[in-house]
């Protein structure tokens, strides 16, 4: 039936199965599905650091041609490949961490934002997003991954919940509590909210 | 499937049913705060555009797939190989082979004499008790265990008889005797339950001393035997009693 349908109209799990028989089509249509919104989410995990977004895009994706066949097809693509992702990003913290420890708290690379930036004299979109992202930032991360899973990268609290291996209870609560957060802090937002 | 975010983002306060105000509660208690929440969502959702991956991530993992591919391909190509030989040991019937190959090299196969002493040798082998030494004698200590051992004996007694009627061949008449002797010898461990007899010249062609309703003596032209009747298997050679102070042990 491969011939009758076109790779756009086949399922993540189905493309997998093919890239499991080194199906080149199968594999340029996950990565056309899933690059842009993987290198988004690796962005906002990583600092907004786009050269270490991009690196992590490709290691991704170089898991599933190097190992395809650890990828359940009984399991959602999707929630498999964020829990992979995901996975990554902590690896990366630890590591930074362990740097920032050894540098003994000199290494700058967590202050990606210009803070000097005057909130109060720019009333534009761009204030509005690096606003946001700094309270992202600034969020424990438990609360920030829900957040940018659900409302960025549109998973759905069960999907999340799989994801990050925890409770749907634990995924929504944590989800009502850091949108409540970020709504609330991001008030001062009002005039560029109620512009819409 | 939809749930509170979905909601707010694509309904109006005055839309939400009782049902689903319950259910936002905890999100929202006005139809304020519902508004400002609404506009927050929308404006988070679309605060990042879609973001562009350079196409250099996109050739080097071309080129890992193209890798892989062949990498697979060779591995592929050197189990099918592996396949193939293992098929074909299975599938060509080698004992055929080696002997062809050996009547072409050596002639030897032609000799029938050799080939049928050769079966005789096979049966032989197959009768475990044939090939036990002296020092796996020692090891046997159950009484059980001895007597079907002896049960097999005799079976292989009565077999090598036949093929003994049936040879012509001396030669392999006696190849067969040094098999029994063999076997003999092994039948006499000292752990085995003995019926006593007073002296050996008591133990006589239906001797009342040793035969009874169970058992009683026979004899051919290999020598005496004392044959358990009820088993109708056992069978020990009187050549071989252990003799012992002018006393004689027979073993069952």
């Amino acid at each position: 039936m491969k011939f009758l349908r076109t790779y756009n109209q086949y399922t993540d799990e189905h493309l997998m199965k093919l890239i499991c028989e080194k199906d080149k089509k199968a594999f340029n249509e996950l990565y056309n599905r899933y690059a842009a919104p993987m290198k988004g989410y690796f962005k906002r995990m990583l600092w907004k650091d786009n050269e270490k977004a991009e690196d992590f895009v490709h290691d991704l994706f170089a898991k599933i041609i190097r190992k395809p066949e650890s990828f359940d097809i009984r399991r959602s693509f999707k929630t498999w490949f964020y829990s992979v992702a995901n996975n990554m990003c902590k690896n990366e913290y630890k590591k930074q961490e362990v740097r920032k420890n050894v540098s003994n708290g000199l290494d700058q690379i967590y202050n990606v934002y210009d803070t000097s930036t005057n909130v109060l004299n720019e009333v534009t979109d761009k204030l509005f997003k690096e606003d946001f992202e700094k309270s992202l930032v600034e969020m424990n991360a438990k609360h920030a991954e829900i957040f940018v899973l659900r409302h960025i990268q549109g998973l759905s609290i069960k999907e999340i919940a799989e994801v990050l291996d925890l409770s749907d209870g634990t995924v929504k609560s944590r989800l009502f509590y850091a949108t409540k957060y970020l709504a609330q802090l991001l008030k001062v937002h009002d005039p560029i909210l109620n512009r819409e | 499937m939809k749930d509170i975010f979905d909601l707010i983002k694509e309904q109006n306060y005055s839309d939400l049913s009782n049902e689903e105000l319950d259910f936002g509660k905890e999100l929202f208690e006005t139809e304020e705060e519902f508004n400002d929440l609404k506009k927050f969502l929308l404006k988070s959702e679309n605060v990042y555009s879609i973001e562009k991956v350079s196409p250099k991530v996109k050739e080097d993992l071309d080129a890992l797939f193209t890798e892989s591919k062949s990498y697979k391909k060779i591995i592929i190509r050197y189990a099918a190989i592996a396949a193939i030989f293992v098929l074909g040991f299975y599938i060509i019937p080698f004992d055929e082979v080696q002997r062809d190959f050996s009547k072409g090299t050596t002639q030897l196969a032609d000799n029938h004499e050799l080939i049928q002493k050769e079966k005789q040798d096979d049966k032989l082998d197959k009768e475990p008790m044939f090939r036990s030494s002296k020092s796996e004698e020692s090891k046997l200590t159950k009484q059980n265990e001895i007597k079907s051992d002896l049960a097999a004996q005799e079976k292989a007694v009565l077999k090598d008889d036949i093929v003994i009627q049936e040879d012509e061949d001396q030669h392999q008449v006696a190849i067969i005797r040094e098999a029994k002797r063999e076997v003999n010898h092994s039948a006499k461990p000292k752990q085995l339950q003995y019926d006593r007899v007073e002296k050996e010249s008591e133990i006589l062609v239906g001797s009342p001393s040793i035969a009874n309703e169970n058992r009683s003596a026979v004899s051919d032209k290999d020598g005496i035997f004392l044959q358990h009747q009820s088993a109708n298997k056992y069978a020990v050679s009187l050549k071989e009693i252990n003799l012992e102070n002018d006393e004689c042990w027979v073993a069952f």
